[in-house]
């Protein structure tokens, strides 16, 4: 299906089949991910107030802890 | 590339535990090539702890005359128990640590057995599934962007999500977030 834009079923389908419990949404062209980055990286961590931590795949556990806002367990 | 439309997972970090697997209990016996929980020397090869000399083919602890070919040690009319009817049974219950006599043992709304199904944890109130309407932050339109680069406040989005709701990465903006972006098959 490559070209193709999932649609809501799509999405649906692909959360369901991955035990996704979160918003997966699609992003056509890469038109999101390139606006926060450039050469297609698979994962960018933000903190509290939409700030950007990290940019690649190398976010950690212990990164993630980090960017947890103190009220969080 | 640039026609390979992307995935975008968006992770609120609050509703990122796993379920808790079962776990395996009662070890076998050392010496026990036939996991009964005893020595081999009882010529127990039906596995169901007692000799063989009661014809117990289907290893259920007591002859076949039940006809209990699932080997529960009762007749095959019945289900796996499951006293509060949530999905999970009592077996389940046990070995999730759940309460088997409360459909939903964290009580935030989400039935213990579905919670299982769809990967969330049942006895995290904070971790359900996802089924839309994520709460929005109040903070949200008090953010405003300066930038793309790492300690910059990100621009916001609106993409369209599997319950076709929007989300915005702003609305999100009382927690931490991560992206993971993937290839749609």
């Amino acid at each position: 299906m490559v070209g193709d834009t999932p649609d809501q079923a799509d999405l649906a389908f692909v959360a369901s089949n991955n035990g996704l419990t979160v918003p997966t949404v699609a992003d056509p062209d890469w038109a999101t991910l390139e606006l926060y980055a450039e050469g297609h990286p698979n994962r960018i961590l933000f903190g509290p107030g939409a700030e950007i931590l990290q940019i690649d795949g190398s976010v950690t556990d212990a990164v993630i802890q980090a960017a947890l806002p103190k009220s969080y367990p | 590339m640039r026609s390979l439309p992307t995935l975008l997972v968006v992770a609120g970090l609050l509703a990122c535990g796993e379920p808790k697997e079962p776990e395996d209990t009662a070890p076998p016996v050392e010496g026990d090539t036939d996991t009964d929980s005893d020595t081999d020397a009882d010529s127990d090869t039906d596995a169901d702890s007692d000799a063989d000399a009661d014809a117990d083919a289907d290893a259920d602890a007591d002859a076949d005359a039940d006809s209990d070919t699932d080997a529960d040690s009762d007749a095959d009319t019945d289900v796996e128990p499951d006293s509060d009817g949530d999905g999970l049974s009592d077996t389940d219950e046990a070995a999730y640590g759940t309460d088997p006599s409360d459909p939903d043992s964290d009580g935030d709304g989400w039935e213990d057995g579905h919670e299982v199904e769809h990967n969330a944890d049942p006895l995290d109130p904070a971790d359900h599934p996802y089924t839309g309407g994520w709460p929005m932050g109040a903070c949200r339109h008090s953010v405003v962007a300066t930038g793309t680069a790492v300690g910059d406040i990100a621009p916001d989005f609106a993409l369209q999500d599997q319950h076709g709701e929007t989300v915005h990465l702003h609305d999100f903006c009382d927690r931490a977030v991560l992206m993971i972006f993937g290839a749609f098959p």
